[in-house]
């Protein structure tokens, strides 16, 4: 073997390695999401939510992915049927391809190798722009499940989450260029590093912070924006037509994108992996980028047990009328005052 | 031949076969896929040419934004019975003059470099030549900004007299025709002010 390429050839590895890692920590985190939403609810409804399956209902999501496993797998005549097959894949695979450059600790001294080994899969000039461009293609998946169904309720579902996401889209990555402009980079790790060094950007960004969460609860079709799913009138909206197996990659694509957009706001907003004023060691930043992981799951959860489902055209007047002039606005504020800033204004 | 070569002639090959599927698809929807993926596969050609920041912009822009309005279009319309109904006609022998016209024009460039003097040619001469493409750490002499990081991109876009003004034409002639759209989409429901609660703007852009 040419000598040169070892080197590469370890990389990759490695690459590989820590992907399968990140992927099974995101496939175990979505089973659990489940299980933590559903307690949760129950909570605020004064009920006791899951319980019979092992202590706690801690077994419930085993559970259910047997049932899925085993229920007969349903294919419409009157379907696609590649694309009825591709959609689930592609909504799965942009939630998890999305997660790969997502930060979750320093980068940090390993006995195997020379250097120092990069928590997270990757890490690189555009991180942030890979992110909103792969995260961008959700949309086809359930588009193309609405459209592969010929079914008349789940194309209006697929549709109305295409034009959802696209809407939501634009005032989410207005919302996140202010961040850009503070930091200078977009490196998602860059950025943390940065807030560790000065301020945690909500800070300095509350109102971008503020259209990011409305945004990302949009994006993930998430109550009160649940649209594409309302069951009164969809009855399951683009998912209507599958079942089984196909069923639960939707579901788990809509979990993984919720923890994704929990984990990009910690890294912009939240100072991502790190406490002010701490040094932490790696599996310290690793349990501080899960706490707040999970603070962002429950604020989730908190928010669809508060808050009914909008309307659609309330829904897309909000997004054009509301979201999308006051990100403009927050754009713009941001570079004015950078520019002052930078030219001493403010001392 | 080098994996870097490989690479690049597997991802020709595919871009090839997709812009075909795009063609030759019955089905606009599988059209509209195949031209996807072809773009995609551009985004990957430009990561090899060490352009990270117009590959995500590819993806974003062509490949999530732009491309879902085609499918909306497609799926709102039920246009894939179209593609069949339609004679080709004249526009069979265009096409083939404007393929036979873009591809000597590629052929020369490719050979010959861009012609100097003109906007191309200059920054041709600024930034690391043809040759330099796919280098690693190849820097821009002035700013010392990575070739093809968003800094480079940034600053031949805004600051090069040569970019900043056809550029900002080309944002005009955007923003006229979205303007354009607007004022013909609501022509026949009563002008702008009628278009109201039916006319939504997300339904506007579908």
């Amino acid at each position: 073997m040419n000598p040169d390429l070892t080197p590469t050839i370890w990389i990759l590895l490695e690459a590989v390695v820590k992907g399968a890692i990140v992927i099974g920590a995101l496939l175990t985190g979505f089973a659990y999401s489940t299980w933590f939403e559903r307690k949760v609810i129950a909570r605020m409804q004064v009920r006791l939510g899951p319980n019979k399956a092992g202590p706690a209902g801690l077994l419930l999501p085993a559970a259910d992915g047997l049932k899925l496993f085993f229920k007969e797998n349903i294919i419409p005549r009157a379907v696609d049927k590649g694309i009825f097959f591709l959609a689930p894949l592609i909504s799965m695979t942009v939630a998890v391809l999305a997660f790969a450059v997502i930060p979750v600790g320093d980068p940090t001294e390993v006995p195997w190798r020379e250097g120092l080994l990069q928590l997270g899969i990757a890490d690189f000039d555009v991180a942030l722009l890979y992110l909103l461009g792969v995260t961008s293609f959700a949309v086809y998946g359930i588009a193309l499940a609405g459209w592969a169904s010929n079914n008349k309720f789940a194309l209006i579902g697929g549709l109305r989450a295409g034009a959802q996401m696209i809407s939501y889209e634009l005032a989410m990555g207005l919302s996140i260029l202010g961040v850009v402009m503070i930091v200078g980079s977009l490196s998602l790790h860059e950025i943390v590093v940065w807030q560790k060094a000065h301020v945690w950007l909500v800070l300095l960004q509350p109102l971008g912070f503020v259209i990011y969460v409305i945004t990302a609860i949009a994006e993930t079709n998430r109550a009160p924006f649940d649209m594409p799913e309302a069951e009164q009138e969809l009855i399951a909206g683009y998912h209507t037509e599958y079942t089984g197996m196909r069923f639960a990659l939707f579901f788990q694509a809509e979990y993984i994108a919720m923890l994704t957009v929990c984990a990009l706001a910690a890294a912009l907003f939240l100072g991502g992996y790190s406490l002010p004023g701490v040094e932490l060691p790696w599996f310290g930043d690793l349990a501080v980028f899960l706490g707040k992981v999970i603070a962002g799951m429950f604020v989730f959860v908190w928010i669809r047990a508060t808050m009914p489902r909008l309307r659609y055209d309330q829904l897309m007047d909000f997004g054009w009328k509301v979201l999308l002039p006051l990100s403009i606005i927050n754009v713009v504020a941001t570079a004015v005052g950078l520019a002052l800033y930078q030219n001493g204004v403010f001392g | 031949m080098n994996p870097e070569m490989a690479f690049f002639y597997a991802v020709a090959l595919l871009m090839i076969a997709t812009a075909f599927g795009m063609v030759l698809a019955r089905d606009m929807v599988h059209g509209v896929l195949f031209m996807v993926g072809n773009f995609v596969l551009t985004a990957v050609l430009y990561l090899l040419l060490n352009a990270p920041f117009i590959a995500a912009v590819q993806l974003i822009v062509y490949a999530g934004a732009i491309m879902v309005l085609f499918l909306f279009v497609v799926m709102l319309l039920g246009a894939q019975d179209l593609s069949l109904s339609e004679p080709a006609g004249g526009r069979r022998i265009i096409g083939v003059a404007a393929v036979l016209i873009l591809g000597s024009l590629l052929t020369f460039v490719v050979k010959e470099g861009l012609p100097a003097g003109t906007a191309a040619g200059l920054a041709e001469e600024r930034l690391p030549t043809l040759a330099a493409f796919g280098r690693e750490g190849v820097e821009d002499p002035q700013s010392g900004a990575a070739f093809g990081s968003p800094q480079m991109v940034g600053e031949a876009l805004y600051r090069e007299p040569y970019h900043i003004v056809p550029f900002e034409l080309v944002s005009l002639l955007l923003l006229v025709a979205m303007m354009g759209a607007v004022v013909i989409a609501s022509f026949g429901k009563g002008g702008v002010a009628a278009a109201g609660p039916e006319q939504r703007p997300g339904e506007d852009s579908a």
